[in-house]
């Protein structure tokens, strides 16, 4: 066991921080999807994955990951329109379309993985380009560069959609919809256009998580259900309807899995998680219990 | 009149088929072939008792299978007896462990309780991973059965054969059982079945815990038949997502559902092997599981009852 000093401790908070500002943005778009269609995108996190490995395929063409984004981005908002427009929507008027929508998204993410093991096979990955590698020392505490990118990345994504969603005409609608949906259907909200929206902004968020955690952490086809399970983690402790809270939260979690990981092997810190996210499901489940409207 | 006599008459006759196979001189793999695929219908049909009929989707049920492995694996490595017996013990302990976990988590509804599930899965094998008495990431080597390999293949073939039997008669006569009856009422509307008396918990949790209980008893005798089980193998997560999906192909809820989805599935998968790489072959499934979903809902069998519903009665008129 390692000892418990000062400076190591600040550094294993800073690195909490960093990291969890990836752990947002996952839970943000699993957040979305949840908040405005209750419905619990699994695949999530396989699509996160997939925009990593879109990121990687242009970088060896030499395409610079943050530039990769402009690809990226617009190609994952049409997945999630698809997504919402071929599967959700097809589903509506079904007796049990919740199980339904959910059964099909979790085939869709069991497709996506193995796929992405056919394309780029299950080898471990990183996403490294020439600056990454760079440390910056601030103040003695040891910061990489990739570290930063992808933290300033997260951040700013979960910045925007939290702009979106509280000062723009659309973004407040959307916010009635998860609130009220038969309110916000009489007060003349096209919830189906609004649904098509929010699922791809959800999809979209997936591609900037997958670059940033692609930038800092090795990821293959399968670990796509650790990120899907943490950022879970996030929704249940943060709550959907608050953004700043998830990022609370997912930065709460970073530390706690970092500081952790000081004093204790790798693998509890998964343990710790898992356990958390059982414990929290079984005993506090009613923040997203709340059942809607039926 | 005439299916009360040809109904039971057509079960003893398969099955009575399916026990004299092996004296018939089969090839040794056509042997092996078939008591995989009676695992698996065992397996899926221990998903259907609680995912069919209640639409509680769990999708960590091969926790339950891989206790059962290590059960036998340790058992007969430190203490030298026979997974043939041990197997049931097996069983216990994952019913067990349903049990505990079973009544916190099934308050859970929809995708909850199967995200619980999921993920005490990944917990069991990050434990199986790091637990020494339970070999490690190194796994468990276990001594094979003291017989020819052609009787070693014929009695897991029964030993299978059996199971298989077992777990489809149990859902056969639950399915018509006030038990069963209260099951499918929870499906339908849970709020209305506990006003309308039957006592949800019980019932549901009763189910998890058989629904448990079998693949337990069904790994302790895997690791026997495969004599290696790793973290890998005995909590591998695909086997979660064959049991349902094979159970929704064939028809949830239902069940001959699970023996005609296992088959399907299982010779697709055998078929599918030699036409496409393997690394494609999940892909296939998963795209499978969207087409039934999105097709037939109610499986094949629900398919064919309401093409035959709709033939007869055009037929009629």
């Amino acid at each position: 066991m390692n000892e418990l000093s000062f400076p190591l401790l600040a550094q294993a908070v800073v690195s909490g921080v960093l990291f969890g500002g990836i752990y947002a943005v996952i839970a943000l778009g699993l957040g979305l999807v949840w908040g405005v269609m209750r419905i619990l995108n699994i695949g999530h996190a396989a699509l996160a994955i997939l925009g990593a490995y879109l990121s990687l395929t242009l970088l060896r063409v030499g395409v610079d990951p943050l530039l990769s984004l402009l690809v990226t981005i617009p190609a994952l908002y049409l997945v999630g329109v698809a997504l919402q427009f071929f599967v959700v929507e097809s589903m509506h008027g079904r007796k049990e379309a919740e199980q339904h929508t959910f059964l099909i998204l979790y085939g869709i993410m069991v497709a996506i993985e193995n796929l992405q093991v056919f394309i780029w096979s299950a080898d471990v990955r990183l996403i490294s380009v020439s600056y990454s590698a760079r440390v910056l020392n601030v103040l003695g505490l040891f910061l990489p560069v990739g570290r930063v990118i992808s933290f300033v990345m997260a951040a700013a994504a979960v910045a925007v959609v939290h702009l979106f969603l509280n000062h723009t005409k659309m973004g407040r609608a959307m916010r009635a919809v998860a609130s009220d949906r038969e309110t916000a259907t009489l007060m003349g909200i096209s919830v189906r256009r609004l649904s098509r929206v929010a699922f791809g902004l959800s999809t979209a968020t997936a591609a900037v998580a997958g670059l940033a955690l692609g930038l800092v952490s090795s990821f293959f086809p399968g670990i796509q259900i650790v990120w899907i399970s943490k950022a879970f983690l996030v929704v249940i402790l943060g709550g959907v309807d608050n953004i700043i809270g998830l990022f609370v939260a997912a930065v709460v979690l970073g530390v706690a899995e970092n500081v952790t990981g000081i004093i204790a092997p790798a693998y509890v810190v998964d343990f710790v998680a898992y356990i958390l996210l059982i414990g929290t499901l079984m005993v506090r489940p009613q923040g997203l219990m709340r059942r809607t409207g039926t | 009149v005439i299916w009360r006599v040809a109904r039971p008459a057509a079960a003893a006759v398969a099955v009575g088929l399916l026990v004299l196979l092996p004296f018939l001189g089969p090839q040794i793999y056509f042997i092996h072939v078939l008591a995989g695929l009676f695992m698996l219908v065992a397996l899926a049909q221990s998903w259907n008792l609680l995912g069919g009929y209640t639409r509680y989707l769990s999708l960590g049920h091969v926790t339950f299978f891989g206790i059962g492995a290590y059960t036998s694996a340790i058992c007969l490595n430190d203490y030298g007896i026979s997974p043939f017996l041990t197997a049931p013990l097996g069983g216990v302990i994952a019913a067990l462990l349903a049990l505990i976990i079973g009544y916190p988590s099934l308050r859970l509804r929809g995708p909850y309780f199967s995200v619980a599930t999921l993920s005490i899965a990944f917990l069991a094998q990050v434990v199986a991973f790091n637990s020494t008495p339970m070999g490690g990431g190194y796994g468990i080597q276990l001594p094979s059965l003291p017989l020819p390999i052609w009787q070693t293949e014929a009695v897991f073939y029964f030993v299978f054969l059996a199971l298989a039997a077992i777990v489809v008669w149990w859902a056969r006569k639950m399915e018509r059982s006030r038990f069963g009856l209260a099951l499918l009422a929870i499906r339908n509307d849970e709020d209305v079945a506990e006003v309308f008396g039957v006592n949800v918990v019980r019932v549901k949790l009763t189910a998890f815990v058989v629904s448990a209980f079998f693949p337990g008893v069904v790994g302790g005798l895997f690791a026997y038949q495969i004599s290696y089980i790793d973290p890998h193998s005995a909590f591998d997560i695909g086997l979660s997502i064959d049991m349902l999906l094979m159970t929704m192909l064939g028809g949830a809820g239902r069940w001959a559902g699970p023996i005609i989805g296992a088959t399907v599935v299982y010779l697709l998968s055998q078929t599918l092997s030699f036409i496409i790489p393997s690394a494609l072959n999940r892909v296939v499934f998963g795209i499978i599981l969207v087409l039934v979903v999105f097709a037939m809902p109610h499986g094949i069998i629900g398919f064919a009852e309401s093409f035959w519903t709709k033939r007869v009665a055009r037929f009629r008129r």
